[in-house]
């Protein structure tokens, strides 16, 4: 127990305290320091309170990440090109008007004290920022590039709203780059292969952070050349966003639909003209099974070997309307060879007397050959040395297959 | 004798409390099973520990014995809602002003983790209050939201999560989708070209097959991938490939969903888990 000494500095014993005796200085000077100690409260908060950092307003995507640290300090946390920054958003509350309310409220302010930590608690925020290859700002909002890429995921027709995957990749967004470098590699929604873009597209997207990016990026190094390699390396470290270009994709993006339906119109007036190659085209662009089954019939009658290997699948499985038909497939599979198409090999299965079983690696003809009838060979031989085009069986057939 | 009418005393009190306390109609009773396949929710603590403590009054819809029974209890894994009331104070602890709240959050439970539900309010100025329930396991919240003076690592850690597990809602729900009919099947193929989350590798044999019955219903853009994903499979990839496309759509679909033929496959049979 502390025992005052008879001239204490105390600012409460104002020199008198000589005259007192010691039991009333231990009260006098333990009452202080609990004054002291229950109304510092709200001044204490004040003093500790940070103030909004400043030239926040110069922090923009392009920013260099030292003058980023300049203006809001070190990252309270990392997570790759993401970095955290944690600072204060409000103003400091005036100090002196905190030690009167600290000296008016007679230590009540104690009371609120974890109050008082919770307001300084809220004006503090955090941030993500993400940087890219060079050090500079690419993000100030990762949050809005994931659900920019979300919203594009959930689009009911992707290739209409490209615009939004375009904005997600220019935001740093790893997936969103991984999309925009499958979309390169394998000229998805009919974009032009081009390797290097594709390259440097998962080089970017590993920089950011996709798991897959980098086992794909070693893949497709291997069919490129050196120079195409240093190309794309060289794209990957001067990248920066260019969300100017994703507006120019939405005008494509327009265009390519408007294309898309002109085409389709332009397909449908050929196709109904005879021409064999649109019959086959429009039947690939029809949705299953009416107008798909029609305009391939039409191609494969009026010659055409893919349509035709294709409805000897139908007619081999037996798919959608039609009936399994063995001595149809391969009548079809037939005719497609002696208009000079290969056979396939490819997977599949194929039913035998037991069942399904998988897989395909064999010509389908041949294995459909082997399960038919010498009646039913027969007859297979017979239709196609009988064999003319017949356009009306597919609106016929497709009528009989929808009842 | 004396003893006598103590002990009858002591009865009549017990009868008489316990006439006062109503037992709930069709209470919430925990599963009878193995402890570790179970989840725990707690709402214990005390105002005086700063922590302000909610009274769980429902789980499910079923009310949950007085508080006093016990602030603990033991869930099913899976969907639960939970009701649950707190007080807001103002004033002095030792002579609360306050008025009494109503929640609900809705969570689901893993088997083996602790559950807590939370309330906290700031009361400096205009009141705030804010009632979410933790993971203590994980630690991460599962429901209901994060005052913003709360732990910031828990905050980003529960946000992350959150993102997570939308992402992997959002595949399922299109992966759903497209065995329904209701979407190209070229959408669940991009996951797996590129590698996207939820799924942590790209896996060019299944998007493949994808694409394979995307060509199928007549996607055209899914047959131009085709050729050129070919070129990137090795022999041990395309075979993989083959066999995955030529497994029926069911075991490339969620059980129970409606399946379409793919070309050149069987409508039903078995084939290899992709």
């Amino acid at each position: 127990m502390w025992i005052g000494p008879r001239h204490s500095a105390s600012p409460c014993n104002r020199g008198d305290a000589a005259r007192l005796g010691p039991r009333l200085v231990f009260v006098s000077t333990s009452a202080c320091l609990l004054a002291v100690l229950l109304t510092g409260c709200a001044a204490t908060k004040a003093a500790l309170w940070d103030s909004p950092p400043e030239g926040q307003d110069q922090i923009k995507v392009g920013t260099p990440r030292s003058a980023v640290e300049d203006i809001l300090g070190r990252p309270v946390g990392e997570d790759g090109p993401v970095q955290t920054y944690e600072y204060s958003t409000r103003e400091r509350p005036n100090i002196a008007l905190s030690a009167i309310l600290d000296v008016a409220t007679m230590g009540m302010s104690a009371m609120y004290w974890s109050d008082f930590q919770k307001a300084y608690d809220s004006q503090r925020v955090r941030r993500n920022f993400v940087y890219g290859p060079d050090d500079r700002l690419v993000s100030l909002s990762p949050d809005a590039a994931d659900q920019t890429f979300e919203r594009w995921l959930k689009s009911d027709w992707r290739a209409d709203s490209l615009e939004l995957l375009c904005q997600a990749a220019n935001n740093g967004h790893a997936d969103a780059l991984a999309v925009e470098a499958a979309r390169y590699r394998y000229g998805l929604w009919g974009t032009d292969i081009d390797p290097i873009k594709a390259y440097a597209s998962i080089g970017l997207a590993a920089f950011f952070g996709n798991p897959a990016a980098a086992q794909m990026s070693e893949t497709w190094r291997r069919d490129m050349g050196p120079d195409q390699v240093a190309e794309a390396d060289r794209q990957v470290a001067s990248w920066q966003p260019d969300l100017a270009s994703c507006e120019s994709s939405e005008t494509s993006v327009a265009e390519v639909a408007e294309q898309t339906k002109t085409r389709l119109e332009g397909l449908e007036d050929l196709a109904g003209g005879g021409n064999v190659e649109a019959q086959y085209g429009l039947a690939l662009a029809m949705s299953w099974p009416d107008e798909h089954l029609k305009w391939m019939c039409l191609a494969a009658n009026h010659g055409h070997p893919e349509a035709q290997y294709k409805m000897g699948d139908y007619y081999r499985i037996g798919f959608g309307p039609l009936d399994e038909d063995p001595v149809r497939a391969f009548l079809w599979y037939g005719l497609a060879q002696a208009n000079g198409l290969e056979p396939k090999i490819e997977g599949g299965y194929i039913k035998t007397a037991t069942g399904w079983e998988c897989c395909i690696d064999r010509p389908p003809a041949d294995i459909v050959f082997e399960g038919m009838t010498t009646a039913e060979r027969a007859e297979a031989a017979r239709l196609i040395s009988d064999w003319k085009p017949n356009p009306a069986e597919c609106e016929g057939e497709m009528a009989v297959s929808e009842n | 004798m004396r003893f006598h009418s103590s002990a009858a005393g002591l009865l009549g009190l017990l009868v008489s409390l316990s006439a006062c306390a109503t037992p709930p109609t069709n209470p919430y009773v925990p599963p009878d099973r193995p402890k570790e396949e179970l989840a725990t929710l707690d709402w214990g603590g005390s105002v005086w520990s700063g922590r302000r403590a909610p009274d769980v009054t429902a789980i499910d819809g079923r009310p949950v014995a007085a508080r006093f029974l016990g602030s603990s209890t033991s869930l099913a894994p899976g969907k639960h809602s939970i009701d649950f009331a707190y007080s807001i104070y103002r004033g002095l602890y030792a002579i609360p002003s306050h008025s009494y709240i109503d929640r609900t959050l809705t969570f689901t439970a893993e088997a083996g983790h602790l559950y807590r539900v939370h309330t906290d309010c700031a009361t400096l100025g205009s009141t705030a209050c804010s009632s979410w329930i933790e993971d203590k396991t994980a630690e991460i919240v599962v429901a209901g939201s994060l005052p913003n003076w709360a732990d910031q690592d828990l905050m980003m850690r529960s946000h992350d999560a959150a993102k997570v597990r939308e992402r992997a809602a959002l595949f399922e729900d299109q992966l759903s989708s497209v065995c329904a009919g209701d979407r190209p099947a070229s959408d669940v193929a991009l996951f797996y070209l590129a590698g996207i989350a939820p799924l942590e590798e790209g896996d060019l044999a299944t998007a493949y097959a994808w694409y394979r019955l995307a060509a199928s219903r007549g996607d055209e853009d899914a047959d131009a991938a085709l050729a050129a994903i070919e070129r990137d499979l090795s022999p041990e990839q395309l075979k993989r490939a083959t066999e995955a496309a030529a497994s029926p759509p069911a075991t490339l679909c969620p059980e129970g969903a409606q399946n379409e033929p793919v070309e050149g496959l069987p409508p039903d049979g078995s084939g290899e888990d992709m």
